[in-house]
């Protein structure tokens, strides 16, 4: 090997590992924050049209035989089935809490949320997490921990980061996901987590009796879900009989790999900013 | 061409990439896994072109990934760092017999690099997260990944193999170190 061979092999590994160890010290110091907030700014609109344009072409190749209309046909249904879940559960939940809610009909006054549509313009690409990236950032409101939610009125997940013009909707299903859900039969109180897989579990007490189909919904003992937001459905469950809980895996109701818009319910900007208060205090 | 001006059409073919992998590259999943299409463009373009532009392309697109997509830079620049490697390595090794033995080396190149990539994203997650259950994760995602990169390579690889006829700056110090 030749001295300019070397020299020229020395400077690339060099090279390329002091700029892993610089953008990580700018990253680690918060200066990759405007860069980021620019870029997003810039080429976000570039990815939605992008991905708008190639949307149709991806339904064709997907279901080629049908030309897209099954597509086009099962995404409506599925919307459809999911509106009518989501609407069957929280009927299921007004009767179960109807009269805990008649006796404090008179001192509960429930603001309505504000819920403001968000375009998805990217989605996580390494394969181990669901996240997806949304076209709506600081500048419209949107803080870390707001939750997001499908046309159906599902939760699909929750701002986990934000820019200036965009931001990052974790959802139910990555690794770093907890939600904290309720079984609506039973009322056992449970927390959901996601793994790298996409997968949806939780565990639960055997005397909870869950069965297939049964839906879970949001028990807003957090802090800053809102309750009763339908998560998702039962479809099976594994363990022994001696183990004190049943690991149980739950389909989410909103159809993950497919949202386009999603809403995101800005009106718990203020329960963010007192639990955060008091984290700081 | 000039330095300035090759630089310039590297940073754009690589913005280009990234574009594409950010927005509908996810929607067009192949063997379960949306492919990559930039990691499997940048082996054929290591394998055909050399590891001087191979890094400088894996340094761009890793930073314009880690600006637009939800990884950091520096994770992103790290997952595309052993394709420069690579390269590296394989311009030492290469016999000079053309595409017979780049093409296979390319697609092999994406099947190794997609798994480096898969083990350097999976780190961080499980250093972020509860953890990754690797042995499903390995099966469904890095498998997929690197048969789905591979196949793309197939077709990729041509278009780089082209690009050879065009010396992107090359310069006076490049030719002289080049063998008569």
């Amino acid at each position: 090997m030749t001295r300019i061979a070397r020299r020229r092999k020395f400077q690339i590994w060099a090279g390329l590992i002091g700029l892993v160890a610089l953008l990580a010290a700018i990253a680690a110091a918060g200066w990759a924050a405007p860069a980021e907030d620019a870029a997003s700014g810039l080429f976000g609109p570039v990815q939605r049209e992008v991905r708008q344009w190639a949307e149709p072409i991806s339904n064709l190749i997907n279901d080629f035989e049908e030309f897209g209309r099954l597509e086009g046909e099962n995404r409506a249904l599925r919307e459809r089935i999911e509106q009518l879940e989501a609407s069957n559960a929280r009927l299921r939940e007004e009767q179960i809490r109807a009269p805990a809610r008649l006796a404090l009909r008179d001192v509960i006054e429930s603001s309505p949320a504000e819920l403001l549509p968000a375009n998805v313009v990217t989605r996580d690409l390494t394969g181990l997490r669901t996240v997806i990236g949304i076209d709506l950032g600081a500048g419209d409101g949107v803080a870390a921990g707001m939750p997001a939610i499908a046309a159906g009125g599902t939760l699909v997940g929750v701002v986990a980061e934000v820019r200036d013009r965009t931001a990052f909707v974790r959802l139910v299903t990555d690794p770093d996901s907890a939600v904290r859900v309720l079984h609506q039969i039973s009322r056992a109180e449970v927390v959901a987590f996601g793994d790298t897989l996409g997968n949806l579990t939780l565990e639960i007490p055997w005397t909870a009796g869950v069965e297939p189909g049964q839906v879970f919904v949001t028990s807003g003992l957090d802090g800053l879900i809102p309750y009763g937001l339908p998560l998702g459905r039962a479809i099976s469950s594994s363990g022994s009989l001696q183990d004190p809980f049943e690991t149980v895996r739950l389909e989410p109701l909103a159809p993950l790999d497919q949202l386009e818009q999603v809403l995101i319910d800005v009106s718990t900007a203020g329960r963010i900013g007192a639990l955060g208060e008091r984290a700081a205090e | 061409m000039s330095r300035a001006a090759s630089l310039a059409v590297l940073i754009a073919v690589c913005w280009l990439l990234v574009i594409a992998q950010t927005s509908f590259a996810p929607a067009f999943p192949l063997f379960g896994v949306g492919p990559n299409l930039l990691l499997a463009v940048l082996c054929c373009w290591a394998i055909e072109r050399g590891p001087g532009e191979a890094a400088v392309a894996a340094a761009v697109s890793g930073i314009l990934m880690g600006l637009l997509a939800f990884q950091g830079m520096a994770e992103s620049v790290a997952a595309l760092a052993p394709v420069a490697f690579a390269a590296l390595w394989w311009s030492g090794a290469r016999p000079n017999d053309g595409a017979a033995t780049g093409w296979p080396a390319a697609l092999a190149l994406a099947a190794v690099a997609s798994m480096l990539h898969f083990a350097a994203l999976a780190v961080t997650v499980e250093l972020e997260t509860t953890g990754v259950n690797w042995l499903e994760a390995v099966r469904d995602v890095m498998l997929p990944s690197a048969a789905a990169n591979s196949l793309i390579a197939v077709f990729a690889y041509w278009p780089a193999r082209w690009s050879r006829r065009i010396r992107f700056g090359e310069d006076r110090r490049d030719r002289a170190a080049a063998p008569p």
